[in-house]
């Protein structure tokens, strides 16, 4: 019997030392794990525009392995006007990368995985500044494009996109790794490596559980080909819902009722501003990037990676000097009919009516003359633009989350002095900023409800009712060119009377209707207006 | 003499053993989560707390032998490399550095933080080298003890969820096993308590 009890200890023991043997090896290669792992994330240290075009912001959104293939498999939520119609890149409105085939402008790959930014052996797709931040101009009647750097993407329905993407990921009969894995194999000729099955699965669960979560509060997306209609994403083309996703990532509230639709901001010379976006409620630059990446999906954490900080840093300090095209680079033949008597009868008017919120381009065209009023909150009443975007639930206590959320050390750390948000409704409405370019600017007003500067400036009446998309560039009244029944390209029907559309106010030097209105001014304001 | 009769290494094994198991959790676990960083930081001292309550309570029964004495004092060096996990992910990777560190955590919690890690570490260095025969040296590793379990339980109990019913069994057991040595152990006679080297 004490042999067997001996015996036993024995073994007791043999297991206790393999073990301890086996947890010992799994600890140096957990460590080993950790050290491989920090080499999967290449370190870019991107400057400017490398930056600015090319640099991930904290932004991942899916695998490359998993974007290659799931718009083949879901045509119907990423071709909703047919597959005739082209590819998801043309239909949301996407500009499309010569250099690239696969990937659109303001797509770019990195090594981190979404929201935490922990490396990953398998390549993300992440969104760039330049997905938002820069256009295509086609003007009226040629079929050539310049690709401009700086102005809001005129085509890009991103929301709408959004959609659409989390359609196909809802879709747990279709959408497996098993699903994926075969479309992969049937375009490329190969199945997923091991690494690129657990990314997969990882961040397949992971965003499923993510939209699954949220779907009490915000409901089920549409997708079938309803994801450009109006009344599903109401947003549309070079517009956003920044504060919803804010109100939705920070406050944890549904955000549904809001009509904060924001046109995607031009982002020239932005040395220029104090106080940035439009509500001017950001007065640091850098403060303003990453509000921007946070409200593109970028997190508190992994806006914290020194790289990811970098990069939106470097593109911030990009945008403060980047410059538009003049006027007459790119349309040199309407530029040349320009009457000088004419422009400077315009300077005088613009002078008297724009310069005070506006400031002005000096005399060499080189630099710009910040207006009186210069970062001023011009109160709603006064401008008598849609008050949406100001007028919000929850307006006032974004600024206090974000000072919660950003504190020190964080790179970007939201410090009360660098933000401003009034309580009272009175004290709340739109900043008095430059609007250096202004030609590329359109369209017009923060919810791009003007679609031309003629209009704007009340030569010509506003339309109530036109079409966005890919618009063709109408370089005599400065802005966008509206067909008179939507196509598969110029599709979203922008209807001023909506809620969060009005196209109303901004009635300087006058209003349509003023008896003072000259149009003959007028012409000469819009002929300086081009030379900005 | 009792501890020349001890035969430590199963005690090395045993407690490297767990020890290994709590920190592999404490990394890997997190992996999956949206931020796995943060994840580490919390798991790696949730399992210092996990290896602090053995500690703990073998000590208040360390009369009962110099083995349990012995085995108190290697749970309490693996709760301190475990600690020492926590430290260097929250103070170099989390804030980057000491001063970022305290800045980061407030003045007061941060420097509270750091006076414990510097405590924890003399204290270690205490057991290698005269051990815990000294009724001064037991003294301040009984406070030491009493102050990581406060600290921790302070900072958990004003939580909400799992987070909130972790540090309610901690107390619980805690208190289960102060009762019972103030029960039946407290007038017995000390074991000798050997050093850790």
């Amino acid at each position: 019997m004490q042999v067997n009890v001996d015996k036993y200890f024995a073994v007791l023991r043999k297991i206790r030392a393999l073990a301890a043997i086996l947890i010992a090896l799994l600890l140096v290669l957990t460590f080993v794990y950790f050290k491989v792992s920090q080499n999967w994330v290449k370190s870019a240290n991107l400057k400017g525009e490398e930056a600015f075009l090319k640099g991930a912001i904290g932004t991942e959104v899916m695998p490359l392995v998993v974007l290659d293939v799931l718009p083949d498999m879901f045509p119907e939520n990423f071709q909703p006007a047919g597959v005739e119609a082209g590819d998801w890149i043309d239909q949301f409105g996407f500009i499309r990368d010569p250099k690239n085939e696969a990937l659109p402008v303001g797509f770019t790959l990195s090594n981190r995985r979404p929201k935490s930014g922990a490396p990953s052996p398998v390549p993300f797709v992440a969104l760039t500044c330049a997905l938002c931040h820069s256009t295509e101009i086609q003007p009226v009647g040629t079929n050539e494009t310049h690709f401009i750097i700086g102005p809001g993407n005129r085509s890009l329905n991103l929301f709408s996109w959004l959609d659409a993407f989390q359609a196909s990921i809802l879709d747990e009969e279709k959408l497996t790794l098993e699903t994926l894995e075969g479309a992969y194999h049937e375009k490329h000729g190969r199945k997923y490596t091991l690494s690129e099955k657990l990314m997969t699965r990882l961040w397949l669960n992971g965003i499923r559980k993510s939209i699954g979560a949220g779907l009490p509060r915000f409901d089920e997306p549409f997708g079938h080909g309803k994801s450009r209609d109006p009344s599903i994403v109401a947003a549309g083309p070079t517009r956003t819902f920044p504060f919803r996703t804010i109100v939705r990532s920070a406050l944890n509230r549904p955000g549904e009722k809001m009509a904060v639709y924001t046109k995607i901001s031009t982002i020239y010379l932005q040395k220029n501003r104090r106080w940035a976006q439009v509500d001017g409620s950001i007065n640091d630059i850098d403060l303003r990037s990453a509000t921007a990446a946070f409200a593109a999906g970028a997190t508190v954490q992994n806006l914290k990676i020194p790289e990811i900080a970098n990069t939106v840093k470097e593109a911030s300090k990009f945008t403060e000097t980047l410059q538009g095209p003049p006027y007459a680079k790119l349309f040199p033949a309407q530029a040349a009919l320009s009457d000088p008597d004419l422009v400077e009868r315009g300077r005088q008017l613009y002078m008297t009516s724009c310069n005070s919120c506006h400031g002005h381009r000096t005399s060499d065209g080189l630099g710009w003359v910040n207006g009186a009023r210069h970062g001023e909150i011009i109160p709603l009443e006064e401008i008598g633009t849609d008050p949406e975007r100001v007028v919000f639930r929850h307006y006032e206590r974004i600024t206090a989350k974000l000072v919660e959320l950003f504190q020190e050390p964080h790179p970007f750390p939201m410090a009360p002095e660098n933000l401003r948000a009034p309580n009272e409704v009175e004290k709340r409405g739109y900043v008095a900023a430059p609007i250096e370019t202004a030609y590329l600017r359109a369209p017009y007003l923060h919810n791009a409800s003007v679609m031309t500067l003629a209009e704007l400036i009340n030569l010509q009446p506003r339309r109530t009712k036109f079409y966005r998309g890919r618009n063709a560039y109408d370089p005599e009244n400065v802005g966008f060119i509206s067909p008179a029944e939507p196509n598969e390209f110029v599709y979203f029907e922008f209807d001023t009377s909506l809620r969060g559309n009005s196209n109303k106010g901004h009635d300087y030097p006058w209003s349509y209707d003023d008896p003072d209105r000259d149009p003959a001014e007028l012409k000469a304001l819009l002929a300086y207006l081009k030379t900005l | 003499m009792k501890t020349t009769l001890l035969n430590r290494s199963p005690i090395w094994f045993n407690c490297f053993i767990y020890f290994g198991i709590l920190l592999l959790m404490a990394l890997w676990v997190p992996e999956l989560s949206e931020d796995p960083l943060l994840g580490r930081i919390k798991y790696t001292i949730f399992a210092c707390i996990l290896m602090v309550i053995p500690a703990v309570l073998t000590y208040l029964f360390r009369t009962i032998g110099p083995r349990i004495a012995y085995t108190s004092n290697v749970l309490w060096l693996f709760s301190f490399f475990l600690f020492l996990f926590h430290a260097y992910l929250t103070i170099f990777v989390y804030f980057g550095g000491i001063r970022e560190s305290i800045d980061g955590q407030g003045d007061v919690i941060g420097i509270l933080n750091m006076i414990l890690t510097v405590w924890w570490i003399l204290n270690i260095i205490l057991l290698f080298t005269v051990g815990l025969m000294n009724r001064g040296i037991r003294f301040q590793h009984a406070l030491l003890m009493l102050a990581i379990i406060v600290a921790f339980l302070f900072t958990v109990l004003r939580r909400t969820g799992s987070v909130f019913s972790f540090g309610v069994l901690v107390s619980i057991v805690l208190m289960t096993g102060i009762i019972v040595y103030f029960i039946v152990l407290r007038k017995s006679t000390p074991a000798t308590i050997p050093r850790l080297s």
